[in-house]
């Protein structure tokens, strides 16, 4: 039974199709966590509208995952959910195919700031049937939200992390938990080292640095950085484990 | 039996993982190229810094690009543009749908 449960993760580990974002592997993390949210929106009703959605879209996270990561309050933090009805000028992104965009900045070895932007005049929010609007903005949101901790889009189609919006929503898959398993357990594990990346204090780069949803690539960093990536990846591997033997003995 | 049980229960799993189409994203301009030069915004007035990026055509995929494209692209974005590098991009008037290293 142990060796089988250690192939299937050892199968598995490989062919998630998530993928994590150059900065996160490149060692940037969120300092504490829940990383705190709030909706920026002067319409009192879209406010609340997005409040509620976003809501969903957190709960659903972290209900699945098992984990705190997000907390949206109502101020304090600078950290911003927004709708955007000039979305195509303020972020010069295509706005008949993109619907939302998550940017983020660094400050030191931390991810300091992150602002979700909707693309409120696309037409898959301002549909005539408001179920479907609702469905796709919370999509949109669950989607968003996995960027902004360091997930990247997925190769998996089926996974919300995918570049594509599902419509119908059946809600996470299992490699979008996977995906987040990974990056909150590397997140928590650099938290404890105090990890730092060597990309962190580059002395031509600025305070604030280009986050991206590219592709992965490997970080040609200091040995200890490789090391504690390396001790992060196999702590998570055994949690895995671990997790997986609890969900047998659970059934 | 049991041994052949074993293997296929091992074996189970993987073409359910393996088995992943990646849907393309479809904008009617798209080259392959790579980039020439980034320009930094000075003094920008915008909300977002966005870097002026100068692509060179080296494919077209689809539609009509020109052989050299330049590109407004959100610093703090989805995309991190690095020079010299190849990239295949997909654009609408001229607006970025999507970026990928190649």
């Amino acid at each position: 039974m142990l060796i089988r449960c250690f192939l299937f993760y050892f199968i598995s580990f490989s062919a998630w199709g998530y993928q994590l974002t150059q900065d996160f592997v490149n060692g940037f993390y969120w300092a504490s966590l829940p990383v705190k949210f709030i909706i920026s929106e002067n319409d009192p009703v879209r406010k609340s509208f997005l409040k509620k959605l976003s809501e969903t879209a957190i709960k659903e996270w972290e209900k699945e995952t098992g984990f705190s990561i997000w907390d949206l309050s109502l101020e304090g933090s600078t950290n911003i959910i927004r709708w955007s009805t000039n979305f195509s000028s303020e972020t010069r992104m295509d706005p008949e195919s993109v619907l939302a965009v998550a940017i983020r900045y660094t400050d030191g070895p931390y991810i300091a700031k992150s602002e979700i932007i909707i693309n409120g005049s696309h037409p898959a929010f301002n549909t005539p049937y408001s179920s479907v609007n609702n469905m796709n903005l919370s999509t949109t949101l669950v989607h968003e939200l996995g960027h902004t901790m360091g997930l990247d889009h997925s190769e998996n189609e089926l996974a919300v992390m995918a570049p594509n919006l599902q419509y119908p929503y059946n809600g996470l898959h299992s490699d979008d938990l996977a995906g987040m398993i990974d990056v909150y357990e590397q997140t928590e594990y650099r938290q404890i080292t105090r990890y730092v990346s060597p990309l962190a204090y580059k002395p031509e780069k600025k305070s604030t640095q280009p986050f991206s949803c590219g592709t992965t690539t490997a970080q040609h960093g200091g040995t200890q950085g490789v090391l504690s990536l390396v001790s992060g990846v196999v702590v998570a591997f055994i949690r895995r484990i671990f997790m997986y033997w609890k969900k047998i003995f659970k059934r | 039996m049991g041994k052949n049980f074993l293997i296929l229960v091992l074996i189970l799993p993987f073409p359910v993982f393996s088995t992943v189409v990646v849907k393309a994203m479809d904008c009617p301009d798209q080259f392959e190229g790579r980039v020439k030069a980034i320009i930094e915004p000075v003094g920008s007035t915008h909300v977002f810094s966005v870097n002026k990026v100068i692509f060179e055509n080296h494919r077209l995929l689809k539609g009509n690009v020109k052989d050299e494209v330049t590109l407004d692209v959100l610093q703090n974005g989805p995309f991190q543009i690095e020079s010299q590098k190849d990239y295949r991009v997909q654009l609408r008037n001229g607006k970025v749908c999507w970026i990928d290293e190649l």
